[in-house]
């Protein structure tokens, strides 16, 4: 059983015009991407037909097109328009895209693997930084930063250190996480904060993974 | 300009790839790298005594190391220095010499498992995961500050090029690109390049239209 909660899973920068994103939560690969209306998609990443990764195919804009043999699937519903095998023959309603569901919060893209998760609470205004894969247990990290003098523990996945930098784990599979940063209020120079917030957090995965 | 060329190899495809991008006509000769090995055979020697590929020949002049082959392309083919910049050289060697460590770890181990290359390839592994946790990062960085390409400036270069396709092809040697997305960012916006060309393995995408409205 996974948590029924809502994590981050990407950052709405992540998902510019026409890109397919591949996530991973709890092992559930997940193929992500943004329609031309803004939409957002997040979808269990494997086509109907040959259980294609949808990360290698193509966002078209209103539907996303799988590599293969050009099976797409809409926006939103995530129903199957197209296969180009049968160019006439109707599409099974029931072939869908798995959906996952979305929520946008702080500049980060969120979802849950249960849909009776409550919402993520976070206000806006908050600055993106740059999330760090690591090869180690989400547990194993964040009890590494709950070490950190200033490091308080919101939750099993959410620490706040120095009172304005937020770090949450996306869990993506056994034995590798994703460490979500954001800074909360003002940021002055964005760029060096980045930077600096990602010098720190590199140096934590490195001391995490030793020599593996 | 001919090239001794074998299609499956990345090397080989960065060179194909800019000479599409150049629209510059090449000459291909292939050569049976993998089983026959016929590039370390005596005949193929004669053109390229380190009995390795890509070459490239021109007149008199032959090349056979990528990134030169790459540069010499765009000396003929680009008359406006976008993809071999003189004021930004230093970077595009830069890069040039990182696209040799990808051939050497993520390269290598594709080649150790689709062409039975001996090779430690947890070791190739390993190297290439460095690589590619240092290029994610750069790309990241470059997007913040509105950079889409390895050096600086509004234009990718023959360094884009030269790294391409070790990283697209990283998968059929074990390596997985979900830990990389701005790596994967990036290679989409070389997929998208006019006058792109794929090889086995790798796509062309269908048009992108310009995005409508901003």
């Amino acid at each position: 059983m996974t948590p029924a909660r809502y994590f981050p899973v990407a950052a709405e920068r992540d998902l510019p015009y026409r890109h397919v994103f591949h996530a991973r939560l709890f092992d559930q690969e997940l193929a992500i991407w943004r329609a031309d209306d803004d939409q957002i998609n997040i979808w269990d990443n494997r086509c109907r037909h040959r259980g294609v990764r949808l990360s290698i195919g193509q966002n078209m804009g209103r539907d996303l097109r799988c590599q293969y043999h050009g099976w797409r699937y809409a926006s939103g519903d995530g129903a199957c328009t197209t296969v180009p095998a049968h160019p006439a023959g109707p599409v099974p309603e029931a072939l869908c895209a798995r959906r996952f569901p979305v929520a946008r919060a702080g500049g980060l893209i969120w979802t849950s693997l249960d849909d009776r998760a409550p919402l993520p609470d976070l206000a806006g205004g908050a600055l993106v930084l740059r999330a760090l894969p690591i090869m180690a247990e989400s547990s194993r990290v964040m009890d590494a930063i709950a070490a950190w003098p200033g490091a308080a523990r919101l939750d099993p996945f959410t620490l706040q250190v120095d009172g304005d930098l937020r770090l949450m784990a996306q869990p993506a599979g056994p034995g590798q996480m994703v460490l979500h940063a954001l800074h909360l209020g003002p940021a002055g120079d964005a760029m060096a904060l980045r930077r600096a917030v990602n010098h720190r957090l590199e140096d934590l995965r490195r001391q995490i993974e030793g020599d593996r | 300009m001919v090239l001794y060329d074998y299609e499956l190899s990345a090397d080989c495809y960065a060179v194909r790839l800019l000479a599409a991008l150049l629209r510059l006509d090449l000459a291909l000769v292939p050569v049976a790298f993998y089983p026959a090995r016929e590039h370390e055979g005596a005949a193929f020697r004669r053109i390229n005594p380190k009995g390795s590929l890509p070459a490239l020949v021109d007149g008199d002049m032959t090349l056979t190391e990528t990134g030169a082959i790459l540069a010499h392309l765009a000396a003929r083919g680009d008359a406006n220095g976008h993809w071999l910049p003189q004021e930004r050289l230093a970077p595009v060697l830069e890069w040039l010499g990182f696209a040799a460590r990808l051939g050497a770890s993520a390269g290598l181990a594709r080649l150790h498992d689709g062409f039975m290359l001996p090779a430690d390839i947890g070791q190739a592994r390993r190297e290439a995961e460095a690589c590619f946790r240092y290029l994610d990062a750069h790309l990241w960085f470059a997007e913040a500050a509105g950079q889409d390409w390895l050096c600086p400036g509004a234009r990718p270069t023959i360094a884009d090029i030269a790294c391409f396709p070790h990283v697209m092809l990283a998968e059929e040697g074990g390596i997985e690109r979900i830990h990389y997305p701005a790596i994967r960012r990036w290679l989409d916006r070389v997929r998208s390049l006019p006058g792109f060309i794929g090889m086995p393995g790798i796509f062309v995408p269908a048009p992108v239209p310009a995005r409508a409205g901003g």
